[in-house]
């Protein structure tokens, strides 16, 4: 990467962006695996939830890097139109995977 | 460098979608086969004896199914990142939408369903003991799997 690249604010976004790519990949094949060996659909799915928040926060975080080089209303727009579905994906997963380990612990309970 | 790592997040994205496919599809080869066993079967048992039996299997197609739309709902996520134009995002923010509301309706079915029948919701959705286990159970005579 030449020097004049360090200040790159896109790509130090998209490097970012894409670890939490990498992360969503490798906690969805966790989950994969988890589901193929122990047949345990609810564990999978919380090994996936926990796997796409975390991932979405790398996402939001390089999102939010990105505004530094915003110029045009255009721009903005487009931005905040991406910001809005992770972060409502987000609020979703987040609700989902708090269900997941309630049950998961109200199971432990049980048994 | 930045359109490299677009053109792998979009591989990868196409290759979580087909993962969701491959999944959507066993359950549904799998749930179609076990149905056709317990419709074979209606005539050797009542259908008050079939009914739990029908319940638990849509409760694993179910959940089958939640999981698959996870994987796909990841695949949107990754998506994000490649979606340049004011249609592309439009379209994703809308598939999102509609897998996001799909995934929360069957997981209300779900809970109701567990709801109604709280001894099949575990069956269906904690691994079944294996043969060695079984073996293992019987040995020392103790009928609970849940501790393994």
């Amino acid at each position: 990467m030449p020097i004049t690249n360090l200040f790159d604010v896109t790509l130090w976004a998209a490097l970012i962006e894409f670890g939490g790519a990498l992360l969503i990949i490798g906690y969805l094949l966790a989950a994969l695996l988890t589901v193929l060996h122990t047949r345990d659909i609810q564990l999978a799915r919380l090994q996936a939830a926990t796997g796409v928040v975390t991932g979405l926060s790398f996402k939001l975080a390089g999102t939010l890097l990105k505004t530094i080089q915003l110029r045009t209303w255009q721009q903005i727009l487009m931005f905040v139109a991406i910001f809005t579905l992770r972060t409502v994906l987000k609020r979703f997963f987040t609700w989902e995977q708090e269900r997941l380990r309630h049950r998961e612990d109200a199971k432990d309970d049980m048994i | 460098m930045e359109s490299l790592l677009k053109l792998w997040t979009g591989y990868f994205a196409s290759g979580v979608e087909g993962i969701a496919a491959v999944l959507i599809a066993l359950a549904a080869i799998q749930a179609a086969l076990q149905a056709l066993v317990l419709f074979i079967k209606r005539g050797q048992g009542s259908i008050q004896s079939q009914e739990p039996q029908t319940e638990l299997l849509r409760l694993r197609l179910g959940r089958w199914l939640a999981l698959a739309l996870e994987f796909e709902l990841g695949a949107d996520i990754l998506r994000t990142a490649i979606a340049p134009t004011w249609n592309e995002i439009g379209q994703l923010a809308a598939i999102a939408t509609i897998r996001t509301a799909l995934n929360y309706f069957l997981q209300q079915e779900i809970d109701r369903a567990a709801h109604r029948q709280p001894d099949h919701a575990l069956q269906a959705s904690h691994p079944q003991p294996t043969k060695h286990e079984q073996w293992a159970d019987r040995r020392t005579g103790s009928s609970d799997h849940a501790h393994h």
